[in-house]
């Protein structure tokens, strides 16, 4: 365990509630983002996340000095994530997310007046759309493996020790994962008009 | 390891520069002469730079100032609820909502079917007072049955006597040939009769009925008597026959049981029932 995430434990341990609070603020966003990644709903990822930390307190007793709190954190967020998303596996997908939704309009309007394009900002929003639809067409493991490495910027070694894997597990996960993907946005991928670029 | 197989277990870390020298210059010489390996490089490639167009949404600033004071309450909700020592019903039916599906079908059949044994003997199996009526009913009818055949045997056995004794009684060997009284038939009905009489007489001492004890005595007697006679010419001792009727008032006692009917049998196989009264008040 890094040294400050270890003096932070100990501190929680002999009841400062300050470092209770510290704690959550250091990892709220990180913990929030992958359970929102792998779920793809801000209400679940908001109840995840707040369970993890209800969760790691309870037991924080027992974590193991040498492990990476980050790590535990996140293994137990993509273990309720992924469960969530097993249960709900034969129940309709929920429309999108009413956050989502104002978070891309107000992307689109707010792209519209930097750059005056509102065809491409809609463009975006459409492709933005059938992205997170291909995401949900990926099996829960993979799409964890795919989100973390690629949205969350998890090194393979350290998804492998969260999920409890081989590295080379993690990188065939991801490389179905895109593969997966591909097949999905194949219209993107193959349309010249709509290449995708780095801008 | 084949080349092109550890050239795309680079790829996953090439996109996002993770690569040492050595590794990067491997897969940089393998993909510019592996045409299959240099388009699978970059379908990955354009394929993780379409997913970079999406957009994660931002919950906004308001919402993480507030995570905390939300995550707080509900913490405080737990530790509220916590010490609370779980009821037993909630126990139960947390049970029914964790158990496999097979579990629950398998445990309402096993339900079922105890509930419908339990019914079933509910309303369809006679109670405990019903139960012991039923016993003294059985008893009873046993009682009766036996009766009824001592009763059908004893009258068989006077009725069956006092022929016998009538056609000797009016025997008159001056007038009649001895040939008319059949003494050898009545001798052989006779010892069948005799034969009979261990058995009455038990019945007899379980009803208590002394008269007729007396007359079933007299009777076995009288049809020994009978039964030694010698000749149908031995005069003499048909007389001595005819005498020890009389003097015993045979015939007498004969009409007097029928007329009893054998009534102290029935006060005594009759305590409850009407259906030995039936048959006992022949």
């Amino acid at each position: 365990m890094v040294q400050d995430e270890q003096v932070l434990v100990d501190r929680i341990s002999s009841g400062d509630s300050t470092a209770v609070q510290e704690f959550v603020e250091r990892y709220k966003k990180k913990i929030y983002y992958v359970a929102y990644d792998i779920t793809g709903d801000h209400d679940d990822a908001e109840d995840i996340s707040q369970e993890v930390f209800i969760k790691v307190f309870r037991s924080l007793k027992t974590f193991r000095r040498n492990a990476k709190i980050s790590s535990w954190l996140y293994q137990i967020s993509v273990n309720a994530s992924i469960d969530l998303l097993r249960k709900r596996s034969s129940k309709p997908e929920k429309i999108m997310d009413d956050i989502e939704r104002a978070d891309i309009q107000e992307n689109l309007l707010g792209s519209s007046t930097n750059t005056q394009n509102p065809e491409r900002n809609a463009e975006d929003l459409i492709i933005q759309k059938h992205i997170s639809e291909a995401l949900k067409k990926v099996s829960p493991k993979e799409r964890s493996v795919f989100v973390m490495r690629h949205y969350n910027e998890l090194k393979i070694r350290e998804i492998a020790e969260i999920l409890n894997i081989s590295p080379g597990t993690v990188k065939a996960l991801f490389y179905r994962a895109t593969r997966k993907l591909r097949k999905e946005l194949s219209f993107y991928l193959g349309n010249p008009g709509l290449e995708v670029s780095n801008e | 390891m084949s080349d092109c197989k550890k050239c795309q277990d680079l790829f996953c870390e090439a996109f996002y520069e993770e690569l040492d020298a050595e590794q990067k210059n491997f897969l940089e010489a393998h993909i510019s002469v592996c045409e299959g390996c240099e388009s699978e490089y970059d379908e990955m490639t354009s394929t993780l730079k379409l997913m970079e167009k999406r957009a994660r949404p931002e919950p906004g600033q308001a919402y993480w100032n507030g995570y905390w004071n939300k995550l707080k309450r509900k913490m405080e909700e737990e530790k509220t609820l916590a010490p609370k020592s779980e009821s037993w019903w909630r126990t139960f039916f947390r049970a029914f909502t964790v158990a496999p599906k097979w579990a629950l079908q398998t445990a309402a059949a096993v339900v079922l079917v105890v509930l419908g044994i339990y019914l079933g003997k509910m309303i369809f199996s006679p109670s405990a007072p019903e139960l012991q009526q039923a016993r003294q009913l059985s008893t009873v009818t046993s009682q009766v049955e036996q009766s009824a055949e001592f009763i059908n045997r004893a009258q068989n056995y006077i009725e069956r006597s006092k022929l016998i004794l009538l056609a000797l009684i009016n025997f008159d060997p001056e007038t009649e040939d001895p040939y008319v009284l059949n003494l050898s038939h009545q001798q052989q009905v006779s010892r069948e009769l005799v034969s009979e009489v261990s058995y009455l007489k038990r019945g007899i001492a379980d009803y208590d009925q002394r008269h007729l004890q007396d007359l079933i005595t007299d009777l076995e007697v009288i049809l020994l008597q009978i039964a030694n006679l010698e000749s149908d010419r031995d005069f003499e001792a048909i007389e001595l026959v005819k005498k020890g009727v009389d003097s015993r008032g045979i015939l007498l006692q004969i009409h007097v049981t029928d007329f009893r009917k054998f009534t102290k049998i029935k006060d005594k196989t009759t305590p409850s029932s009407t259906a030995s009264n039936t048959i006992l008040n022949m």
